[in-house]
């Protein structure tokens, strides 16, 4: 059975539509993963905002990218939860995007 | 369940009509930045009424899709003050810089509603509206103190906008049990507060809002009473859906 750590790191390589050298883990719009069982994981993910018409796109990526590496049940939801914002970005997220060519946003209070 | 309903559907319905009515202006704007920007917002609005449509959904009302496309006007909760034509753009400054305070405002009272997955939907939205209000302020302060002419057109908006935008707060049958129940403190409240938070912006812009003896909401949106100008946008909007309703995209 695969680790969270490890499905964390197979969702690395799905990018974000917008920004294609930016992973959606590194955006910080996965919130949540967890193994339910053999070849059966849940992921939730959050929108950076709420007219994003790529939701259900980057919902298709993820699954993809999981049935890929093997996972036979893969279910994906998007929530509001916990809301997007750009102090969620990892470190390597605002890196990437420095390298991409747009300005990383500074931490911020909320 | 129904009083909760109720509130969401106004909620969705006023984004997704006056999302689409905005939306009438793309390609159509004085400069491509306030295009971009004024088209931006139509689509935040749009996403936004999906938003809610999808908590109905999960209450037991239909698929987004089809609560979105598939009503008829008589079906429909939007105040009537969301529905009106585009109109110059004064008028269409004016009811994004009304409507958005209201709604931004109504966002922020229902972040600490105790109905949880309303709560969390709008402490989301709240923060984008806050871009959406700051826009509007801009405009409205902008326009309505700069030439004689922009004056004149500004304060002609807000006297032609006014008493549809009273009609925004329109009371719902559930009104004391929404406030009971700590899911929405009541519409009352949000035109009290709407009315503390576009005033100073208004004496800014140098506009006045007409006299307070002439008054007059137009009312009965929340109760699916429409002009004539919802169902022929209705129609367009749901043109492409209607052709195939089953159609896998």
């Amino acid at each position: 059975m695969l680790s969270e750590t490890q499905i964390w790191q197979a969702l690395e390589v799905v990018k974000d539509p917008e920004i294609p050298t930016l992973s959606m883990v590194d955006m910080g719009i996965i919130t949540k993963v967890e193994v339910r069982g053999e070849s059966d994981v849940f992921v939730e993910m959050t929108p950076t905002f709420s007219g994003c018409p790529a939701i259900k796109m980057m919902e298709g990526m993820v699954a993809e990218r999981l049935k890929e590496i093997g996972i036979k049940k893969v279910e994906v939801v998007t929530t509001f939860d916990k809301p997007w914002n750009s102090n969620k970005l990892t470190e390597r997220g605002l890196m990437c995007l420095k390298k991409h060519g747009l300005a990383p946003p500074v931490k911020h209070e909320g | 369940m129904n009083h909760i309903k109720e509130l969401l559907y106004k909620m969705a319905d006023d984004l997704l009509i006056i999302g689409h009515r905005n939306s009438e202006w793309t390609g159509l704007g004085p400069i491509l930045e306030e295009d971009i920007a004024f088209s931006s917002m139509a689509q935040d609005k749009i996403g936004q009424s999906q938003a809610i449509f999808q908590l109905l959904h999960e209450l037991g009302e239909q698929e987004p899709d089809t609560v979105a496309f598939t009503r008829n006007a008589n079906q429909f909760h939007n105040a009537v003050f969301t529905e009106l034509p585009n109109g110059d753009y004064a008028f269409s400054t004016m009811r994004h810089f009304l409507y958005d305070v209201a709604d931004q405002l109504r966002f922020e009272m229902l972040a600490n509603s105790s109905y949880e997955p309303l709560a969390k939907v709008s402490r989301k939205v709240k923060g984008e509206l806050k871009y959406h209000v700051f826009h509007a302020n801009t405009w409205i302060t902008k326009l309505g103190a700069a030439t004689e002419e922009s004056h004149a057109r500004m304060q002609t908006a807000l006297n032609e906008c006014w008493n549809y935008a009273l009609g925004m707060f329109e009371e719902s049958e559930y009104e004391k049990q929404l406030i009971s129940e700590k899911i929405f403190d009541g519409e009352a409240e949000l035109q009290k507060r709407w009315l503390g938070a576009i005033s100073p912006i208004l004496t800014k812009a140098t506009l006045t809002i007409p006299n307070e003896s002439t008054w007059q909401a137009q009312m009965g949106g929340r109760k699916c009473i429409h002009t004539e100008h919802l169902q022929p946008l209705l129609d367009e909007m749901s043109e492409v859906f209607k052709i195939d309703p089953t159609a896998e995209w």
